[in-house]
């Protein structure tokens, strides 16, 4: 409680009974404790450590659009996201129907939040790209609803050198399908808490990629199966320095009999010095489910190194396209161009 | 003299495998490295490609445009540069990485290395089409992963393809007719045997099979590390008809 409290007295507070709704929900929250299993490789005091004096925090929240609506926002409760719901002044709210959205800034010094809404209706496509400086901090939260019979596509991609937790909260309601794919860098604290909940033979197919060569990434990825659905979740990368983790989490409801879900985790450790955590985590309320998941961590093969360095590549071009097959299968026509121009960089 | 060896051993970190072995190939020459399992050949050609498994030592030069080099002071890619083929025993799969983009970067790896401008897809396309029809692959064979799914034979098919791209001046055959198909080997002998003149061959093998396509020059006798016989495609025949105890 009393972190909370300081914490939220650096914030430049605008008072509103949406925000203090949110605020006394995460008073009662607190924020992520060292013991929180969940949390196990994210410290809170990692996040705010960076800026410490008051005035160089600074509320940027540039929202054209106010409406709650009847938004259910049960399905929260990460305390990342009440603090951008109790410091937002309104929560933008986007309605898309077959068409494309590109989202985005670069953040430069200071704090931001953002709390966004969007309903999708037929096929869509979104696209969100956030960079960030080391002196930023970014906390926001993206709740995407796909109405029924509804596809979207879904890019994210992260380069972020700031202290980030983001939240995005997906409702897949029924008949729904939900292609996603996030990819990242690592930065000086990167939080991701993906959360999809599925109904009536909804599917989603939630990949990443990421590549780090320095800061530390947490992906945090929970599924849950309200209904009979399907999922595939396959989160790939590079890990050359710095800390990485991965915690897959799948929730199939006693409601879900007849689910199907995958989960994968791959990695390829360039050096020593490059750290990967992944932990499975699974809970299944009834019997009648397909489940699978696996991880693995290695590093590049010598052999096919080998066996293209005979044919005249370069050992570092070499890596490059070992690295690229290996991220090939996550790669599609509507990320593909993005993705490896990020990758190049 | 295209390749020279004199003294070559190579060791694992436990146990040496080449104990001092001489071999002098001259330009177009081709030469057999025949012995029984476990002899060394095919570490021989992977020490001349330079896998990074073998610490050699002793000396290894190759001659290119007039110009002796130390093959040892040279990275595997770095050889390759120089002219240098190992078609593998097992080529190796490549999972996500389809034949065409492979192919179309080994190929321009050389042309960048000469100062040539790069072939873009549809140049290359172009450029590989002729050579496909001659070794009477598939179109679609482009679009598969490198090596991945492939039969024994099209692994084969897919080596000598490379060998035809990027015309080698010395070509280490390490059992190319281990699981091989007869129309396969056939058609592989005749890639190896119009390259043959321009191109010097190192042809490792168990058997005589392949020597019943390709006629070598000389035939060196390998057991336990070291050459214990040379001599012409007659010794090859004799192995063949007493197997290696005599020797």
């Amino acid at each position: 409680m009393a972190l909370v409290s300081s914490i939220l007295e650096k914030f430049n507070f605008i008072s509103s009974s949406l925000n203090n709704f949110f605020r006394d929900k995460l008073e009662i929250k607190g924020f992520p404790k060292m013991k929180n299993d969940r949390w196990k490789y994210t410290k809170t005091i990692d996040i705010f450590s960076s800026n410490q004096e008051r005035e160089s925090f600074d509320l940027k929240a540039n929202l054209p659009i106010s409406k709650l609506g009847s938004y259910d926002f049960r399905y929260l409760d990460d305390s990342f996201a009440f603090l951008s719901l109790s410091l937002v002044k309104d929560i933008d709210f986007i309605k898309m129907k077959d068409e494309k959205l590109i989202l985005g800034n670069s953040l430069l010094k200071g704090a931001y939040f953002k709390a966004l809404v969007i309903e999708v209706e037929g096929r869509c496509n979104i696209i969100e790209k956030f960079t960030s400086t080391e002196e930023t901090m970014f906390f926001p939260l993206t709740y995407i609803i796909l109405k029924r019979g509804s596809s979207l596509s879904y890019t994210k991609l992260q380069e972020h050198s700031g202290s980030v937790v983001d939240n995005t909260l997906l409702t897949l309601e029924e008949g729904s399908r939900l292609e996603m794919v996030t990819f990242s860098r690592g930065s000086r604290v990167l939080r991701n808490n993906l959360k999809v909940l599925q109904k009536t033979n909804s599917e989603s197919t939630i990949n990443g990629i990421y590549s780090v060569d320095k800061g530390h990434l947490d992906n945090f990825l929970r599924v849950e199966h309200l209904d009979r659905s399907r999922s595939k979740q396959k989160y790939k990368g590079i890990v050359e320095k710095g800390r990485v983790s991965f915690a897959g989490s799948i929730f199939i409801d006693r409601s879900a009999p007849g689910t199907e879900s995958h989960q994968l985790n791959k990695t390829i450790l360039l050096d020593d010095e490059g750290e990967m955590n992944s932990k499975p985590e699974l809970e299944i309320l009834n019997d009648d489910v397909k489940c699978s998941h696996g991880a693995t961590i290695g590093s590049i093969n010598e052999e096919q190194l080998f066996y293209l360095m005979s044919r005249g590549v370069t050992r570092n071009e070499a890596k490059l396209m070992l690295i690229n097959g290996f991220l090939n299968d996550l790669l599609d026509k509507n990320n593909r161009e993005e993705v490896l121009a990020c990758f190049k960089r | 003299m295209i390749l020279k060896i004199d003294n070559l051993i190579a060791e694992t970190e436990d146990k040496k495998i080449l104990d001092g072995i001489n071999l002098s190939l001259e330009r177009g020459e081709v030469h057999a490295i025949m012995g029984p399992n476990g002899s060394g050949k095919s570490t021989l050609s992977k020490v001349i490609a330079g896998h990074p498994e073998y610490i050699a030592k002793g000396s290894m030069s190759m001659e290119v445009d007039l110009k002796k080099r130390d093959l040892t002071s040279y990275s595997p890619d770095e050889r390759a540069q120089l002219g240098v083929f190992l078609s593998f025993q097992h080529p190796v799969e490549l999972p996500g990485v389809s034949n065409f983009t492979f192919l179309k970067a080994i190929f321009n790896s050389h042309l960048k290395k000469k100062g040539a401008p790069e072939m873009d897809a549809l140049e290359f396309r172009e450029h590989i089409t002729p050579l496909l029809e001659e070794l009477e692959i598939d179109d679609k064979f482009l679009e598969r992963f490198v090596n991945q799914d492939f039969s024994g034979g099209e692994k084969k098919r897919n080596e000598a393809l490379q060998m035809l791209l990027l015309k080698p001046k010395l070509v280490l055959l390490d059992e190319i007719d281990s699981g091989l198909d007869i129309d396969s080997l056939a058609l592989v002998s005749k890639v190896v045997n119009s390259l043959r003149g321009e191109t010097s061959f190192l042809i490792v093998t168990h058997y005589n099979r392949i020597l019943d396509y390709v006629k070598p020059d000389f035939v060196h006798i390998l057991i336990d590390g070291k050459i214990v016989k040379s001599g012409d495609h007659k010794l090859a025949e004799e192995v063949e008809k007493r197997g290696y105890n005599w020797l």
